[in-house]
């Protein structure tokens, strides 16, 4: 089709907008905050150039180190919360009565409030919270811990969270891959002789394992991403902190903007690598469907 | 069709002029004058009547009211007898015509990025913790240094001044970082008073946790409470520039130093258990918990006092609630004055007129200042003296403590405070929490992380002074 002049400048007209608005704000600050990662910006003053120190601080500062040890945690739970959400999948998998409302209540977790979360979990795991009362109650007193005091337990029971909060959401989508896969499979295997364990080894996860691979992904860029749950139950204290509680604290607490800048141009570029391998797995499945 | 043409392009103009509206513009600058006379001066006070000024503060009890729980336990707000702020603001309107708007922020970050965009809507503000490059950037000069010497006497050096002007006015002053305690809860230890040597204020707390009850209530959820650590360095050397004198040495956070040793003293009192078992709590809570009796003290000025005596509960008399200087370290007995109460003018204001004549109404109001736990400071305006701090003036008077003033920031304060910045270690009291949180409460004696922390620190510290090519200057 011949697109006639008025047409193109229609074009032109629309995607001026949008275009206009990516630039502005998503490459253009982008761009800026490349620059500013490698000055001693402070929000103040007049940027200085630094070169790479600030970057070398962050691969050299054994403080800022930790803030990624933190962040294996969250990638860690990512295995029981994955392991839970596929087993809960395959159990449910199928049609019978009352499934939506069982979906609905596993999906609510993930739709509450981080505020409301913390809030919940700071009173559960308190010393004389929830958890402990239960152990105590239960005979297993000896197993209370001071959950979030003990410098060994407060960022795995603090990263625990994210099993509760997003194992709906990982619930969700396996229940969907394995509601695609033809039940004509299942009967064959069925005629076959294949057991159960067997139907899932061979069927379910082979059918599923690019979404597999998809919430992996997402549970490595989402950890390295985390703020909110331990910013707002422990303000990153007690060696609990973050990398996007350290941008946090730096460029606003700190004034070292440009120190700030080149931590989120780190934490970017791990959640640009984790969102391409994504979508490499994503194509792949689509592929091999 | 042409209509929907017509409409289509109207709608794409009408959001390209919205977007042309986030282009940043110097045109949002304040007007106000800000050359050598150092601020602006009020001309004719009734040209201002009908002008609007906002005034964001951090002091929400003193806006909505004290927090305080009923006979049910439900929590409710003491608009009535506390909200001494909301009063003085309406009276201000009343006599003067301006009206004033009150926000309550929770801390001094939210309003650093109006700052940031030169935002025009903030008029007065207060703000206790900023670097005096903040101050110089985002305050409106009040007043000269030598005029603020002359209406509030030597501590005017203390308030935020740089190049000879004073950007923050503090209109009272206070007595710091010394002990805020529950006179019930020491009573019933044993004690009479806050003992006055640091062995004995060891046995006390050691005693008041074998009660059951907190010896020292510290809510360490926010970090501002650990610069009690930086005032509490000057009781245990008895220097009031031992913070600047970190320049001095290359291990400023080892026990060596009277930093380090003061920063270990408050991370021993965290492994004697001294602190409340939820240590990351917030401060509504820490003030509850000395309240009700459930903790014994907190350690910090007596502005605080009148915050906890309005929480105390029905039926319980709130002098219960007092004031003591800390105990003697080794090196005599001290409390720290200071002035209190910072109150700036926004350099981005457009009623920066008015906001000065608010500022300064404050600064007259004697009852005012006492309600918010300080004494007027301001020549020609008469203190009403709360009865705690005549307490420490008869202390002084009797010999048993001594008053040290809270030093000015000098070159040496400021540069100490550029390397701590630089290392990373200054915001937030990064310096006294990171090795306040390498001690592991449930290993109480494994002191191996926090004398690592001590070592990284003072690598830290040595590099970024070596880098900045900053040392101590007599």
């Amino acid at each position: 089709m011949v697109k006639t002049r008025k047409t193109k400048i229609f074009i032109f007209t629309f995607l001026f907008i949008p275009v206009i608005h990516l630039l502005v704000f998503s490459y253009i600050p982008i761009i800026t905050n490349i620059y500013l990662s490698f000055t001693n910006y402070n929000g103040v003053n007049p940027p200085k150039w630094v070169g790479l120190r600030n970057y070398e601080r962050l691969f050299t500062d054994p403080q800022y180190i930790k803030l990624f040890r933190n962040c294996l945690w969250y990638m860690l739970v990512a295995v029981p919360q994955l392991i839970f959400a596929f087993v809960l999948a395959v159990f449910v998998n199928g049609k019978f009565r009352g499934i939506n409302f069982f979906k609905g209540i596993l999906i609510i977790p993930y739709l509450l409030n981080g505020v409301i979360i913390s809030t919940i979990f700071i009173i559960f795991f308190n010393n004389s919270g929830t958890l402990n009362s239960i152990l105590r109650a239960i005979g297993l007193g000896g197993l209370a811990q001071q959950w979030l005091h003990n410098l060994r337990l407060v960022n795995p029971s603090i990263a625990s969270i994210s099993i509760w909060r997003y194992y709906g959401l990982n619930f969700l989508m396996f229940f969907g891959g394995l509601q695609a896969i033809p039940a004509e499979l299942y009967e064959a295997a069925a005629i076959d002789g294949c057991t159960k364990l067997q139907e899932i080894r061979y069927i379910s996860i082979p059918s599923i394992v690019h979404i597999l691979f998809i919430n992996v992904l997402l549970s490595i860029s989402g950890s390295i991403q985390v703020f909110e749950i331990p910013y707002i139950m422990m303000n990153g204290a007690n060696g609990t902190a973050t990398p996007v509680i350290q941008i946090q604290q730096s460029a606003f607490a700190e004034g070292r903007v440009g120190f700030a800048a080149a931590l989120s141009i780190l934490v970017f570029i791990i959640v640009v690598i984790a969102v391409s391998l994504q979508k490499v797995f994503d194509k792949r499945g689509d592929i091999s469907q | 069709m042409r209509i929907k043409k017509l409409l289509a392009i109207l709608t794409a103009v009408l959001m390209i002029v919205s977007l042309a509206g986030c282009v940043a513009e110097d045109s949002k600058t304040s007007h106000g004058s800000t050359g050598t006379t150092g601020g602006t001066k009020v001309t004719d006070p009734s040209s201002l009547k009908g002008t609007t000024i906002r005034v964001y503060t951090h002091m929400g009890q003193r806006v909505l009211g004290e927090e305080k729980k009923d006979e049910h336990g439900n929590t409710y707000r003491d608009v009535e007898n506390t909200a001494f702020l909301k009063y003085l603001a309406e009276d201000f309107t009343n006599e003067t015509g301006i009206n004033v708007e009150l926000i309550v922020v929770t801390n001094e970050e939210e309003l650093r990025p109006y700052f940031q965009v030169k935002d025009d809507i903030v008029d007065v503000y207060t703000c206790p913790n900023w670097s005096l490059e903040e101050w110089k950037a985002y305050a409106e000069p009040y007043c000269t240094l030598e005029e603020g010497i002359e209406l509030y006497g030597e501590y005017a050096k203390a308030m935020p001044n740089v190049d000879g002007y004073i950007y923050s006015i503090m209109p009272g002053r206070a007595y710091n970082q010394a002990v805020v305690y529950n006179e019930e809860v020491i009573k019933a230890a044993g004690y009479d008073e806050i003992p006055a040597t640091l062995e004995e204020f060891n046995n006390m707390c050691e005693k008041i946790k074998s009660m059951g009850i907190t010896p020292i209530s510290l809510h360490r959820v926010e970090n501002w409470p650990l610069a009690t650590v930086q005032d509490f360095a000057i009781y245990v050397s008895g220097n009031p520039t031992v913070f600047a004198e970190c320049l001095k040495t290359e291990n400023p956070f080892s026990e060596t130093s009277p930093f380090g040793k003061t920063i270990k003293i408050y991370t021993e009192w965290k492994a004697r258990g001294f602190f409340e078992p939820e240590v990351y709590t917030d401060f509504g809570v820490a003030m509850d918990s000395v309240a009700y009796g459930k903790a014994a003290m907190m350690l910090f000025g007596s502005w605080v006092v009148p915050q906890i005596q309005g929480r105390v509960p029905d039926g319980k008399d709130p002098s219960i609630i007092k004031f003591a200087p800390a105990p003697d370290f080794g090196a005599g007995r001290y409390v720290l004055a200071a002035p209190a109460d910072n109150w700036a003018i926004s350099k981005f204001s457009k009623n920066k007129e008015a906001a000065r004549m608010f500022i300064e109404y404050i600064a007259n109001d004697a009852e005012f200042i006492a309600n918010s736990g300080f004494i007027a400071n301001k020549k020609g305006v008469k203190p009403i003296v709360p009865e705690l701090y005549s307490i420490i003036d008869e202390m002084v008077a009797a010999g048993k403590c001594q008053v040290i003033l809270q030093p000015p920031n000098d070159e040496n304060a400021l540069n100490n405070q550029r390397v701590l910045e630089e290392a990373g270690l200054y915001a937030d009291y990064k310096y006294v929490g990171l090795l306040f949180d390498a001690l592991d409460v449930t290993k109480p004696n494994d002191w191996t992380a926090y004398n690592k922390q001590v070592e990284v620190q003072n690598q830290l510290y040595a590099r970024y002074k070596k880098e900045l090519g900053v040392e101590w200057k007599d």
